[in-house]
């Protein structure tokens, strides 16, 4: 039908879509006795509702004297019919070419995927059983602008009271007790460091790792701000007490309390995070703490999201790409010999 | 009188065939293959295609038996059958395929009117006008048509139609008033309603006379 053929139709449904209903319903007796009593009366009054149902009725007529089609054979179905019929193909067709390779590129993929994904689980465990390990010594640094500030009233109150009656007892040996205090006091450090690193271990691997980065680069300054405050608050209490102006610095005092076997493991672990000159540190602090590297004092612990960049999950470690190549074609070969191999025949 | 000569029912051989009687089957085949068989006609025209459709449906009635639950079972069966001449239809419009015409030059002789029951429509349904309500009827969209042979050529009624195509009454109401009005327009257009009544009348007439 034409386009303009199709268009007159649907305005003739439009306009007369009820009255060829009627007609219809009316040629097989579907119409109840008052429908029927008024398409007879319209039939009567309107000469094109009574052309249209003579029409339909010849077109009616005519379809249901056409000849029924005769069966050419019986469809009766045999055993074999069945049989032959149970499922559609007793013995599968490979699959077309194009989707065996996109199956096969596919499930490569992922086998790749899956096999990068499971070694870097297990280099995850090794690294996180390395970062418990160091553990102690970058929580010290971590936290030491939080921590030691807020024991930092406490060891001085202490260190003044022992100052001033070693002081009182030995005026003449300030040093050798402040630096035995200074011992003391990183000792101290390291015990609750060691602590608060336990009650942590439930940190992921990437958060460790985003962590040791900010550690690492604010673990000195943290160090020497401590120690500059150690040694400011020892200066201010020799002055006070007439004490010998020239203090040693605290690694000396490290040495020298190494010397005489009253440092603990911590604090060599200290002092080798702390080799840098104090400006270099103080600068490196403010740098760090512009960067929001370092938690503000005051402030419950938290965990400073830091994305971790590619190199850090792996990827290009050669072995894992080896293994994932391997494991790839050991997929694709799989699903190639599954697909062009036969499916054994269903009884 | 034995058992064997009281005729079972429709149900009573699909009880029997949904527990494995094949017999049983094959007796409700025999009973509805010419409906069958004559839906897919009307649906594809061509014999092979009708014949597969018909032979198709009967494969999947088997396979769908535990699916029916009592009723109507040529209607199932019908249902079943329209289905596969809808895929096939469907099927043949991705794919290019004979004109209307040569199919029914191929199949013409099974549309002829029977020499041995003439009757008034069937002496005016001479090859002709018969060619032209064929091809009328093939132009109408897959559910008018589906709607109209089992009407118009195989006698069901609306609520067999209905339970056949899977539709409510109201829509094989609507159907079939849509399609028979839509292959009157078509012949009008064609000038081939016009002669075919006349043709019809006149045959009428020297009947009566």
């Amino acid at each position: 039908m034409s386009l303009f053929g199709r268009l007159r139709w649907i305005a003739l449904r439009a306009r007369h879509g009820r009255r060829w209903e009627r007609a219809s319903a009316h040629l097989d007796g579907m119409l109840d006795e008052d429908e029927a009593a008024a398409f007879a009366q319209a039939r009567e009054t309107d000469a094109a509702a009574r052309e249209h149902f003579e029409d339909i009725q010849f077109i009616a007529r005519g379809l249901a004297s056409l000849p029924q089609a005769e069966p050419p054979r019986s469809f009766a179905l045999s055993a074999e019919d069945i049989t032959a019929a149970e499922p559609p193909a007793a013995i599968r067709q490979p699959a077309p070419k194009s989707l065996r390779l996109a199956t096969a590129g596919t499930a490569a993929a992922v086998a790749a995927l899956a096999a990068v994904i499971a070694y870097d689980a297990l280099d995850t465990g090794e690294e996180a059983v390395f970062y418990l390990e160091s553990a102690p010594v970058l929580q010290t640094e971590r936290e030491a602008p939080q921590a030691t500030t807020a024991m930092l009233a406490d060891f001085e109150q202490a260190e003044q009271a022992e100052q001033a009656e070693a002081a009182l007892e030995e005026p003449a040996a300030p040093a050798a007790t402040e630096e035995a205090a200074s011992a003391q006091v990183a000792a101290d450090e390291s015990e609750l460091a060691s602590g608060e690193a336990e009650a942590i271990t439930w940190r992921s691997r990437e958060e460790a790792q985003a962590a040791a980065e900010q550690e690492a680069a604010a673990a000195p300054a943290a160090q020497a701000r401590f120690a500059a405050q150690r040694t400011e608050s020892s200066a201010e209490q020799g002055e006070s007490q007439d004490a010998p102006a020239a203090q040693p610095a605290p690694a000396e005092a490290a040495d020298q309390a190494e010397d005489a076997g009253t440092l603990s493991p911590a604090v060599e672990e200290d002092e080798e995070l702390a080799p840098v000159a104090s400006s270099e540190l103080e600068a490196a602090l403010e740098e760090a703490e512009d960067e929001g590297l370092l938690m503000e004092r005051g402030t419950e612990p938290t965990l400073l999201d830091e994305p971790i960049s590619a190199g850090d999950a792996g990827w290009e470690t050669p072995v894992q790409i080896a293994l994932a190549v391997i494991a790839a074609l050991a997929a694709a070969g799989a699903l190639w010999i599954k697909a062009r191999s036969p499916r054994r025949p269903q009884a | 009188m034995g058992d064997d000569a009281v005729p079972r029912t429709d149900d009573e051989l699909a009880a029997a065939a949904q527990s494995g009687d094949l017999a049983a089957f094959n007796e409700l085949v025999r009973r509805y293959e010419r409906r069958v068989y004559g839906l897919c006609r009307g649906m594809l025209r061509a014999r092979d295609a009708a014949e597969d459709a018909a032979q198709d449906t009967m494969l999947a009635a088997w396979r769908g038996l535990s699916g029916y639950r009592g009723g109507n079972f040529p209607a199932w069966l019908l249902r079943i059958a329209g289905n596969r001449c809808r895929d096939e239809l469907r099927r043949r419009k991705r794919r290019p395929t004979s004109s209307l015409d040569e199919l029914i030059d191929e199949h013409g002789d099974a549309f002829s009117p029977p020499d041995d029951a003439p009757t008034p429509e069937q002496r005016a349904l001479d090859s002709e006008t018969g060619r032209a309500l064929l091809r009328a009827l093939d132009q109408l969209p897959d559910g008018q048509r589906q709607a109209v042979i089992l009407c118009d050529v195989q006698g069901m009624q609306y609520e067999e139609i209905a339970q056949a195509a899977g539709v409510s009454i109201g829509t094989v109401k609507s159907r079939l008033s849509r399609g028979r009005a839509r292959m009157r327009q078509l012949l009008i257009d064609s000038g081939e309603l016009s002669e075919a009544r006349r043709r019809s009348a006149l045959e009428e007439r020297e009947g009566g006379s």
